[in-house]
């Protein structure tokens, strides 16, 4: 006897879950829009969110951008030095940090920390229903946990990345001391002469979609989580590896827009 | 306090100084662009600008004194720079000034630099145009430098030929090269030539000191040289010796004839010259006189001793004792 059967995938295993990842991310964010800009607010919680984000996530971030400003001057010092460019590393480190270093830097630690901090949160409240149990109480659970999550890390990466842009260019100017001597006075001049708005501006504005799509992943993973422990270790991992990915896929987005308004 | 008070001002406090230090950096960016201070706007005109971007330094005499504002093409030939220049700075930049599209240092940004002009001249109002200096095209730079190489390769293409031949044995490089007898006579050759040069050079610095000695004043040349008498006592004399020269000249014809008439046989002086006989009679006459002459010795010594004669002599001596005594 032969019997016909229907095949579960359109192209593949592996890309359709891939489609069907990129499709939940997308209904989950048009829920957030579709739901969060609906009263009541949920303010308390935003602030709570945003100093769970923020400040706990000050520390690792300010010691990740310090050494990376000493770092990206230490190793960029002897080649400019050998072409007769020293001069030129403050307005190098700073561009290279305003523009890539601080933002990326701080995204990709708040895609680790935060991202798996709310993706596991959500996914334990999933698994044992408190998420459920809200619902049942009259509380939307999605305006309460996941708007107000997303909102806080896409208020918050920006803060962060302005602190890891200062940081990190008093790592640059503590680099830069190591073997040369350079006046602070000297230092900040050169630092501000090289930068300009079309610098600062498509930099900053692309910290608040960094802050969204991690927002969105962690949330996203952890709501949708399944199987128990297991699935809540899973989304959490996963949610990491996805909202890195999603950081550099902006990033790259930004910087060729950016590049064809003619700014870079 | 409540713990969510707290956390509350805590966080005010972090974006708060977040915000801060974002507000800082704007309004730094924006005072090194020159944003926020008052401008005046000129233009330069460049057949090429390359390099130069909005936001690129102007300076005036190495100082910054504004940005370019704008780069713009106004026909096929000709690029258009619209320079914003710091208000206070309106003074120094007068309409004799010349701009012109320079690096900063030797890897830097392009940047426009106005130097000012050799004359006095008028501040420039607005709008208007610096005179320019146009950069120096790089193409025509890489095709000077590509002609260089050119002729560097066929340089080195020669001297690699000679520096061939000169290994393998051809021609008289190579026994310059490698003929060590060759080799030695030329070390001779030139040693010879160093010795030569050393004798030289001696006879050259006693010459030296002659012709300082002679321009000093010292020595018979110098007075011979630079004495205006003794010049006149000399041509004086060199005329007196040529006069004597033709007395003599004439003497010696005397002279000559006299000896042609000896040597032709006639006269007293050849028959002296050529007679035996009367050389041989003279020679005895000579010893005869000689002998009268001894013999009158002793007579005078005798007439000294003699009674009669002998007070005259005695006379005569002590006359001539007085006379040199009288001396």
């Amino acid at each position: 006897m032969t019997t016909t059967r229907k095949s579960d995938t359109i192209f593949s295993k592996a890309f359709d879950e891939f489609l069907s990842e990129i499709a939940e991310l997308a209904s989950f964010a048009a829920r957030f829009f579709r739901e969060g800009i609906k009263p009541p607010y949920e303010f308390k919680e935003v602030l709570n969110q945003c100093y769970e984000i923020g400040i706990k996530s000050f520390i690792l971030v300010s010691i990740t951008a310090f050494i990376l400003g000493l770092v990206l001057v230490m190793q960029s010092r002897p080649t400019m030095v050998e072409f007769g460019a020293g001069s030129f590393l403050p307005a190098m480190s700073s561009i290279s940090i305003v523009r890539e270093i601080g933002p990326l830097v701080t995204a990709l630690i708040c895609a680790g920390k935060i991202g798996s901090g709310i993706s596991a949160e959500l996914g334990s409240m999933k698994v044992t229903e408190q998420i459920d149990a809200m619902e049942v109480s009259g509380t939307n659970p999605f305006k309460y946990l996941v708007a107000t999550r997303i909102l806080a890390t896409t208020l918050m990466i920006p803060v962060l990345t302005v602190y890891a842009d200062c940081i990190s260019l008093i790592g640059a100017f503590t680099g830069s001391n190591i073997k040369d001597d350079v006046n602070l006075t000297f230092y900040i001049n050169r630092v501000f002469e090289a930068l300009h708005y079309t610098d600062i501006a498509p930099a900053f504005i692309k910290t608040f979609f960094f802050g969204f799509i991690i927002g969105l992943v962690g949330c996203t993973k952890g709501y949708n989580s399944k199987k128990g422990t297991e699935g809540v270790g899973k989304a959490a991992n996963v949610s990491v590896v996805v909202a890195m990915v999603g950081v550099i896929i902006i990033d790259m987005v930004v910087t060729q827009i950016t590049s064809m308004l003619g700014y870079l | 306090m409540d713990r969510t008070v707290r956390k509350n001002i805590l966080l005010g406090l972090f974006v708060l100084i977040g915000l801060i230090l974002f507000i800082v950096g704007i309004f730094l960016v924006g005072a090194k662009n020159e944003m926020f201070i008052k401008t005046f706007p000129i233009s330069a005109r460049f057949t090429n600008a390359t390099g130069l971007k909005v936001g690129s330094n102007v300076r005036y005499n190495g100082v910054k004194v504004g940005i370019v504002k704008s780069v713009k093409l106004i026909n096929d030939t000709m690029v258009q720079v619209d320079l914003q220049i710091e208000e206070n700075k309106r003074g120094f930049i007068h309409n004799t000034a010349i701009a012109s599209i320079v690096s900063d240092g030797l890897m830097g940004d392009k940047l426009v630099n106005i130097i000012s002009g050799k004359t006095e001249g008028v501040p420039l109002k607005n709008n208007e145009y610096v005179m320019v200096q146009n950069p120096l095209k790089t193409d025509e730079m890489l095709q000077t430098l590509n002609k260089t190489n050119d002729n560097i390769r066929v340089i080195t293409d020669n001297l690699k030929s000679l520096t061939t031949d000169i290994v393998s044995g051809n021609g008289a490089a190579q026994s310059l090269y490698k003929d060590t007898v060759m080799a030695n006579n030329l070390k001779k050759s030139f040693s010879n030539l160093d010795a030569i040069t050393n004798q030289v050079l001696q006879v050259s610095k006693s010459l030296q000191q002659v012709t300082n000695k002679i321009q000093n004043g010292n020595g018979a040349l110098s007075e011979i040289i630079n004495d205006t008498v003794l010049a006149q006592n000399l041509s004086q004399t060199m005329d007196k010796l040529k006069q004597i020269s033709d007395e003599l000249i004439k003497a010696s014809g005397s002279l000559t004839k006299t000896v042609e008439k000896a040597n032709s046989g006639k006269g007293p002086i050849n028959m002296l010259l050529s007679d035996t006989t009367l050389s041989a009679n003279v020679q005895q006459s000579m010893i005869n006189i000689k002998k009268a002459s001894v013999g009158l010795d002793e007579n005078m010594e005798a007439l000294k001793h003699n009674f009669l004669t002998r007070g005259y002599f005695r006379k005569m001596e002590k006359k001539k004792r007085k006379e040199e005594e009288e001396k």
